[in-house]
């Protein structure tokens, strides 16, 4: 070719690439501002979002706290005051209270039952804020991703503006220099980086961006599962996520918030196909890793437990919980190598949370407790299911060798609970042994002689208008001025209203009495369920006892 | 002699002419990039205008409706110590001087005079309906609007120009391709040596006229 018309051959690419850069930054701007209106749309729903919350709770607080409280009150005191036949004040009582029916929708139908003193809180809750809240999250979830989508096409159009600007210089290069091979690889290398580049934007610009908030019906379906399943009604909330499903089948919450649903309904395969297909989706959080793994678990899946225990660990390394719940089905599995190992690991980062908190003289997050509470009430009932004593989750028949199995498991109980209470009470981990011995104890009928509280025959089951309890124990080698705490859990969850710390001050050894009541009037019954209750001394696990109130 | 002599004058005059039209396609190129740049700015500004505008109102709102609702809980004790003291007026005006019940009724409407007076100057009686109910919305409304009147509170007239802004700078990037497009037929006049080449030109002239008339059109249209 003549160099003339070679020259003019990379004049005519050298337009052709300008036109296409033209064409490309028209493409970037409209990406450009696509992604600029996602932005402002989420950074909108984030306000929504806070004020809807505190304004909802305003309203509930107002409502519920404050006016149907007070009706109740007022209610209580017209009936004890006609109780104790005094003249006037039921009359008073009842037209105070019924003057603050008009007060508060709360109180209004169809919350509101008088005849039963109830109100349906959580149907006036998501009345009044928790459908807007939810319609917002999920819409400012949409926004942030349908941003992202935007986002990445504006950034891949600016590499295209990159390498076209290369092809331009390659192609001025082709121009001035002189050896026919160099300026023939030049022309060539930037046609090919223009004609890939060109590709490549036609693939980015048709690449879809899918907006949930466009597809008619999803949200909305979602918005009105979440309100169904916040009044626990299950049934109504699957179909209303079924909905959200079928009309948008790649929405992740929907497929997570079913997954729950299905938990709840006791339908675990059904669970797990639904949190399956949500991390199949692109959802990795460490909470839907974890609530499969526990669907796993109780589905005696316990391989894949572990590993997605594992998943829950990578995806949030401070998951306290998911080394304790992946060590007790390495526990189950009769792998105990492994099941110290998650448990030690547990330990380790609950000591490391709470003394960071001591460092920057916070208080420890509130879900250690939780979480080291939840590991000793688990271990307990592995070791109750070996022993014959309940039915768990899972049955005794999926242990791998549970004698074994239950040696360590009362150990790494003791443990947990030990390191729940150090940590709680002293900030440290470990705490010195003591000597103190409490043993015998027994729970009674409490019998009173004046002010005097007798001994009575102990008991295992007390009826449902228990009021108190007496509790009796033996001690021994005790220190006057340690500390010792009574915990109580009802179904292993911890009444922190009964919780008692004192300085010992009954000296080294004997035997003591004291009163369990729910209220220092004994006129409130306890709740129906098994009670247990465990001592500490100086932050050490001593002895536990257990209760039914029928 | 004369005759390739009159073509080659001729054809001076055409490169002297082509490299004019390239340089001012280049110069339009960039000048409709400049003026996109500075819609896509404003688009910008508006945007975090409107922003900081639905910030404010949701702080306005959240900050209104937790004074509102003390102002409603004081009328909430408000109301009930006035029932309270109504009934026991009521019967200490119907009770025998000697009932044994009067003096009691007497203090316990005494204290719940002090009390209602106390929750009395706790929220503005301007609030009080006809009916004596507490009028909610007049509260939260004058509470909203006042703080308007410092502190812009409506978002919609500043997304509203985020979007013209945007729309504009995406017209004058497509705009911006017209005189580009030109330089392809500037440098197909270079060429063709026929008589094509004035078509190729005359085309070229035609797409950086297209360009900047839609330039003129977004720009009046945009004031």
């Amino acid at each position: 070719m003549r160099e003339d018309h070679f020259k003019k051959l990379i004049g005519v690419l050298i337009a052709i690439v300008a036109t296409l850069i033209a064409l490309i930054a028209l493409l970037q701007a409209d990406s450009d501002g696509n992604d600029a209106r996602a932005a402002r749309d989420f950074q909108n729903y984030a306000l929504g979002i806070i004020g809807t919350e505190v304004n909802g709770q305003s309203q509930f607080n107002f409502n519920y706290n404050k006016i149907f409280d007070l009706w109740l009150q007022y209610d209580k005191l017209a009936d004890r005051a006609e109780q104790d036949s005094i003249e006037f004040l039921p009359r008073y009582y009842r037209a105070v209270r019924d003057s603050l029916v008009p007060l508060a929708p709360l109180l209004q139908p169809p919350y509101f039952e008088p005849e039963t003193a109830t109100a349906d809180s959580n149907r006036f809750e998501v009345d009044t804020y928790i459908t807007e809240l939810s319609s917002l999250s999920e819409r400012f979830l949409a926004a942030l991703k349908v941003r992202e989508v935007w986002d990445s096409k504006t950034n891949t159009y600016a590499i295209h503006l990159t390498v076209l600007a290369v092809a331009l210089f390659l192609y001025g290069l082709a121009v001035t220099v002189t050896i026919r091979f160099t300026r023939i690889l030049f022309s060539v290398l930037g046609t090919v980086l223009t004609i890939t580049t060109v590709i490549w934007a036609l693939i980015v610009w048709a690449e879809p961006v899918f907006d949930l908030r466009e597809v008619p019906g999803a949200i909305d379906a979602y918005v009105l599962g979440v309100g169904l399943a916040y009044q626990e009604k299950d049934a109504e909330a699957k179909a209303a996520f079924d909905a959200a499903i079928r009309a948008a089948p790649t929405y992740v919450n929907a497929y997570l918030a079913r997954a729950r649903i299905h938990d709840n309904l006791g339908n675990l395969a059904a669970s797990a196909a639904d949190y399956e297909q949500a991390r199949a989706l692109g959802d990795s959080s460490a909470q839907s890793a974890w609530n499969l793994a526990w669907v796993y678990f109780r589905l005696e899946k316990f391989s894949e437990a572990a590993a997605m225990y594992d998943r829950a660990i990578e995806a949030n390394p401070n998951e306290v919980w998911a080394y304790y719940d992946r060590g007790l089905t390495y526990l189950v599995l009769g792998d105990f190598a492994r099941a110290q190992q998650s448990y030690d690991q547990g330990a380790k980062l609950a000591a490391a949370l709470a003394d960071s908190a001591l460092e920057s003289r916070s208080a420890p997050p509130a879900y250690l407790w939780q979480a080291l509470d939840d590991a000793s009430l688990q271990l307990d009932n592995y070791i109750d299911t070996v022993n014959g004593f309940q039915d768990w989750v899972v049955p005794l028949s999926s242990f791998i060798n549970p004698e074994q199995g239950e040696e360590i498991a009362v150990t790494l109980s003791n443990r947990i609970k030990n390191l729940s209470v150090a940590l709680e009470y002293t900030g440290k981990p470990q705490t010195d042994p003591v000597e103190a011995v409490i043993s015998n104890v027994r729970i009674s009928e409490p019998i009173f002689e004046g002010d005097k509280l007798l001994p009575s025959a102990p008991r295992e089951v007390f009826p449902s208008d228990t009021t108190a309890v007496a509790v009796t124990l033996d001690y021994a080698n005790m220190i006057n001025g340690q500390d010792a705490l009574l915990k109580v859990y009802l179904e292993g969850r911890e009444l922190p209203q009964y919780r008692l710390l004192i300085a010992w001050n009954e000296g080294a050894a004997g035997t003591t009495t004291f009163l369990l009541s729910r209220d220092s009037n004994f006129e409130r019954a306890f709740e129906s369920g098994g009670y247990t209750l465990e001592f500490y001394v100086a932050a050490n696990f001593i002895a536990m006892a257990s209760f039914v109130i029928e | 002699m004369s005759q390739p002599q009159s073509n080659s004058h001729s054809d001076n005059r055409l490169e002297v002419l082509l490299a004019i039209l390239i340089a001012v396609a280049s110069v339009m190129t960039a000048l409709i990039t400049w003026r996109a740049f500075v819609a896509g700015d404003n688009a910008g500004d508006s945007d975090f205008a409107g922003i900081a505008a639905a910030l404010n109102a949701e702080n306005t709102r959240t900050s209104s409706v937790i004074r509102v609702f003390d102002n409603y809980s004081a009328f909430a004790d408000f109301k009930q110590y006035s029932v309270l003291a109504e009934q026991l007026a009521a019967d200490i005006a119907k009770l025998p001087a000697d009932h044994a019940a009067l003096q009691s009724l007497q203090a316990q409407l005494d204290q719940t005079l002090t009390l209602l007076s106390y929750a009395r100057e706790r929220f503005d009686n301007r609030f009080l309906t006809r009916s004596g109910n507490f009028d909610f919305q007049r509260n939260f409304g004058e509470l909203f609007s006042e703080a308007a009147r410092i502190r812009d509170h409506n978002p919609d007239p500043h997304f509203n120009a985020a979007d013209k802004f945007r729309e504009k700078y995406n017209f004058l990037q497509f705009a911006a391709i017209f005189p580009a497009a030109g330089l392809i037929f500037f440098a197909l006049t270079e060429i063709f040596r026929t008589r094509i080449r004035y078509l190729m030109l005359v085309s070229g002239l035609g797409l950086m006229l297209m360009g900047g008339f839609i330039v003129i059109f977004v720009e009046i249209a945009s004031r």
